[in-house]
């Protein structure tokens, strides 16, 4: 069952998720929100989780920062290795400063995530103070600078202001700052467009490259959103009901993507132009909705929506199949 | 900034603008007592004794013949420190409490809560009587007693404001960013649960103000010769039929400073909701 990953070639990996389970425990039974969840991360690569809401993308992000609520969270098994460390055996303080200073995440909702009652920079240069060491007045200026470098017009006012006072993607570009103020070595983005309206995302997703270019943040970006996925990541990992169900670098996935899910996702998207022609189209969808996770299908999660269905999927889950350099696809039917 | 919109929207509502009006003469008596009382609180004249109110004793004289009116004036000090200190032990107790027990949850929740729950399923008056029973009358007493039975209330109320702010996505946020328990609790979760308790409190201030009062007035609160109004109004018990003044005066004073601590609550509590907030704007 166990399918241990070798390190992929080159440099060693900044960050390497090894069978990670997160289970929730509830009355209603026991949620395998993140199940053997294995992949990896190296210095300054951009890598994207993408999936439905409830795929299990949000809470994998949690259980690297060890945020997980529990109870009725709990990381069941596996290993986060971080530089070779494993963050699940450190100690909660050890947690605390890396945290922050070496991982940091920011959320979807920029509305809620900044504290109300504190201006922007008084929480950006707080973050400094707390994890470097600086005094009130050098964490000021460093905080005024990072306002900047998230390109907030006229830093020095906007320092002064509360959250309130910003709209939703200043809010958004002052998380971004408090998140990199420390310079962390990975940068978790769950859903940081979401929220935001089409301009304003791809200024947000031009930013976070940017600072990537500056800072060498590695980036983890979850989204269900392809279109955002495509312009920003190199590498894909797709995640269908607690399970990695492929994963390949972002060119090869959108090409040639393998398995059923991922197909079925990219033909559920409109192409501009299609309509003329072809005529007039419906819109192709996955059909039926993703599954309760107290409930899951036995044999391949997928296999009750699955169009290509076999009597295997209904019978055994399939393991991930390696395919070629960095792909790999969780179907029966990934070579035939 | 945000100050003086508060100070703007709580001269929009004609209730705050009463309370804070009545609060601020009670105060302003208190503190200029020496100066403003026309006689000395304490000083006997056994040839005027209950003499009703004339110019030169306004409100009276009791059965030593003292001033009643600058026995009330200097008993607003006495009646204020009461009130002000065993609403601030209250609060600090209380908040505290609350706050550790909501944000940590659990066992603690539950031993904390267990005790708070204990102590306010007992009346607070009677629990105050049984404090300063135990621990001999006396104005410090008075303040610890008060403040003790207060800790039910403001540990209930900061609880439950915990327990929706420490759900909110920049408590989240905080801890992705490596915040620990302790700048949790005092940089995202006191500054957001505030508004309440400051509201809390300035209505506990009258229930204090009362406390004090019927403790004084049962005889083993602020002992004689400092005036309290508590004390005053059970002195004048005794010539209610002859002398009404002495009773009447000092329980008037009573009811208006816990109206206008009341008024002022109020007020506080609807500039201080945004909701109410913008109505208030609107006008």
């Amino acid at each position: 069952m166990k399918k241990v990953f070798a390190a992929p070639n080159g440099p060693s990996p900044l960050l390497h998720l090894n069978n990670v389970r997160t289970y929730f425990y509830t009355v209603e039974g026991t949620a395998k929100a993140v199940d053997d969840v294995s992949f990896t991360l190296n210095k300054s690569e951009t890598v994207g989780l993408l999936g439905e809401s409830g795929c299990g993308k949000s809470v994998t992000a949690l259980s690297i920062m060890r945020l997980v609520k529990d109870p009725p969270g709990k990381i069941v098994s596996g290993k986060i290795l971080f530089n070779g460390t494993d963050l699940l055996q450190v100690s909660s303080s050890r947690m605390k400063s890396i945290r922050g200073k070496r991982i940091a995440m920011i959320f979807q909702e920029p509305m809620t995530s900044l504290n109300p009652v504190y201006t922007i920079g008084d929480q950006i240069s707080e973050m400094l103070v707390a994890h470097e060491n600086m005094s009130k007045r050098e964490s000021w200026e460093r905080a005024v600078d990072m306002i900047a470098k998230v390109q907030i017009p006229v830093p020095e006012k906007r320092a002064h202001e509360y959250p309130h006072q910003l709209s939703g993607g200043m809010r958004q570009r002052a998380m971004i700052a408090m998140a990199l103020a420390c310079k962390p070595e990975i940068l978790i983005a769950d859903e940081p467009t979401t929220a935001l309206d089409v301009t304003v995302q791809a200024q947000i997703i031009d930013l976070m490259l940017e600072l990537r270019e500056e800072f060498g943040t590695a980036i983890i970006l979850i989204s269900h959103d392809l279109g955002v996925i495509a312009e920003t990541v190199e590498r894909i990992v797709v995640m269908y009901a607690g399970k990695v169900v492929e994963e390949g670098s972002t060119l090869n996935v959108f090409d040639a993507p393998k398995h059923p899910y991922t197909r079925g996702l990219f033909k559920s998207r409109p192409k501009i132009g299609e309509r003329s022609r072809y005529g007039r189209r419906r819109l192709l969808e996955i059909q039926g909705a993703v599954p309760n996770l107290f409930q899951l299908p036995g044999g391949c999660s997928f296999n009750p929506r699955c169009v290509e269905a076999i009597d295997a999927c209904r019978e055994t889950s399939p393991e991930l199949i390696p395919m070629g350099e960095n792909r790999m696809v969780r179907c029966h039917l990934a070579n035939t | 900034m945000k100050g003086t919109s508060m100070i703007q929207m709580l001269r929009k509502s004609p209730t705050a603008v009463a309370g804070s009006i009545i609060v601020a003469v009670v105060v302003l008596s208190a503190l200029f007592a020496p100066w403003i009382s026309p006689h000395s609180p304490v000083d006997t004249d056994l040839y005027s004794r209950l003499k009703p109110p004339s110019l030169k004793h306004p409100l009276g004289t009791d059965e030593l013949g003292r001033d009643v009116l600058s026995r009330i004036i200097w008993g607003a000090r006495v009646s204020l420190k009461v009130g002000v200190i065993s609403v601030s032990i209250g609060m600090f107790l209380g908040v505290f409490l609350g706050l550790i027990g909501g944000y940590f949850g659990g066992v603690t929740e539950k031993t904390i809560f267990s005790f708070v729950d204990l102590l306010l399923s007992m009346p607070s008056l009677l629990l105050a009587l049984a404090i300063v029973a135990t621990l001999g009358p006396g104005i410090v007493q008075v303040m610890v007693a008060v403040g003790i039975s207060l800790v039910p209330a403001f540990a209930r109320v900061a609880r439950g404001s915990v327990l929706t702010v420490k759900e909110q996505n920049y408590v989240l946020g905080a801890k992705a960013l490596g915040a620990s328990h302790f700048d949790i609790m005092a940089r995202y979760i006191l500054p957001n649960i505030i508004t309440p308790i400051i509201v809390l409190a300035t209505l506990n201030c009258a229930f204090a103000l009362i406390m004090e009062a019927a403790l004084s007035f049962l005889g083993i609160g602020v002992q004689p010769p400092d005036p309290t109004w508590g004390s005053i109004l059970s002195d004048g018990r005794m010539t209610i039929r002859t002398a009404s003044w002495v009773s009447t005066f000092s329980g008037l004073a009573i009811t208006i400073t816990v109206m206008g601590f009341n008024l002022l609550g109020d007020g506080l509590r609807d500039v201080l909701d945004p909701r109410m907030r913008r109505i208030l704007q609107a006008k």
